[in-house]
This record gives C-alpha cells, sequence and structure tokens, in this order.
C-alpha cells in the first residue's frame, strides 16, 4: 500500500514538475501531461465535494463558490490545450515564430496552475480536503 | 516540487488509492509519453470542455437554472 502511494505520488510529482526540470520533453507535451495530471485532481477533489454535498455539509453559496472556480480552472485549461494546439500545429508547418507560441503556451500553463491552486484551496478552506 | 503542489500530490495520491489499479496504470502511461499529437490534444480539449459541475457533482443542491449555466 505505501509503495503504491510512493509510486502515485512520484507519478504526479513527475508530472508537476516536468514542465521545470529542464528535462527535454517537447512544450507540448508537457501541456498534455499538465493538462491530464491536474484533470485526475480536480476530478478526485470533487468527486470528494461531490460526497461532502451529499452528506448535506455545504451550503448553497459554497456550492456557488467551487462551481465557479471549476469553471475558472476548466477555462484556464481550455486555454492551455489551445495554446498547446496551436505551438504544435505551427511546428509541423515550418512556421518561423514558435517562441511567441510557446511564451503564450507557458503563460497559459502558469494560469491553468493557479486555476488548479484555488479550487484546491477551495476545498481545503471548507475542510473537504484535510492538511 | 513547492510545498503547495507537494500537499496536492499527496493528496490526490490518498484518493487515488481507492482506484489504485486503473489509474495508477494511467498515470504511468501518461509519465511515460514521450509526444503527443495534436489530434489527441484536441481529444482532450474536448473532454475538458465537456466537463459540468453538474456531471462532477451529481449531489449538488442548486437550482437546475444554476446548474444548466
Amino acid at each position: 500500500m505505501k509503495n503504491i502511494i510512493l509510486a502515485i505520488f512520484l507519478s504526479l510529482g513527475l508530472v508537476f514538475t516536468s514542465g521545470m526540470s529542464g528535462c527535454k520533453t517537447n512544450p507540448e507535451t508537457v501541456a498534455y501531461k499538465a493538462s491530464k495530471g491536474s484533470s485526475i485532481t480536480v476530478e478526485a477533489a470533487l468527486a470528494s465535494w461531490n460526497d461532502y454535498v451529499g452528506q448535506g455539509k455545504a451550503t448553497l453559496d459554497q456550492e456557488r463558490v467551487v462551481k465557479r472556480a471549476f469553471e475558472k480552472y476548466q477555462t484556464a485549461q481550455l486555454a492551455v490545450l489551445d495554446a498547446a494546439i496551436a505551438y504544435r500545429t505551427a511546428k509541423d508547418a515550418g512556421a518561423t515564430g514558435t517562441d511567441t507560441a510557446q511564451a503564450k503556451l507557458n503563460a497559459a500553463i502558469a494560469g491553468a496552475s493557479a486555476a488548479l491552486a484555488g479550487v484546491i484551496q477551495l476545498l481545503t478552506q471548507f475542510n473537504v480536503i484535510q492538511n | 516540487m513547492n510545498a503547495a503542489l507537494l500537499q496536492l500530490a499527496l493528496f490526490a495520491a490518498e484518493k487515488l488509492l481507492v482506484h489504485a489499479p486503473t489509474l495508477f496504470a494511467g498515470f504511468q502511461n501518461l509519465v511515460s509519453k514521450k509526444s503527443v499529437t495534436v489530434e489527441e490534444l484536441k481529444a482532450e480539449r474536448d473532454r475538458i470542455a465537456s466537463q459540468s459541475y453538474k456531471e462532477l457533482v451529481p449531489n449538488s443542491k442548486l437550482p437546475p437554472e444554476e446548474l444548466d449555466k
């Protein structure tokens, strides 16, 4: 059991830090991994939230706040994937100026990380996720 | 990895234990992936776009007019 926890933790760590490690993974693959990894995390977090709501512990206002945070994360994730698609398409076409597309992709990833952190912070604040 | 991401990773790991076999295999594939195609990126985009709070939180007590927004 502990080995599975450690293996998943290491996998998650690799996903979240692959963009910062300096390893030679192309930017669109980093974006894809980051998107997949964070969507698994958000889905797990909202599954916990769903249980919490089902137990009658959440107010409607709290639900509204979480819903907005999820939608903000979703918008940010779509921006990442749109930027990754644009970058990869430009690269495949042999276009010059992929530096600009990569800069946009990096900015989108940073925005999505912040939106993801917002969802998790909220659920921690509501004691759905324990510190 | 900074402290916030560490906490995030630990939380996700804990939750993933419930579904360890399937999701662990998914993570193994994800981590070992060397490159991604435009089609895979578009498929992931469509998947994220199709998600909704209503679908992910079926126990929601929000009124239908708010859930369907």
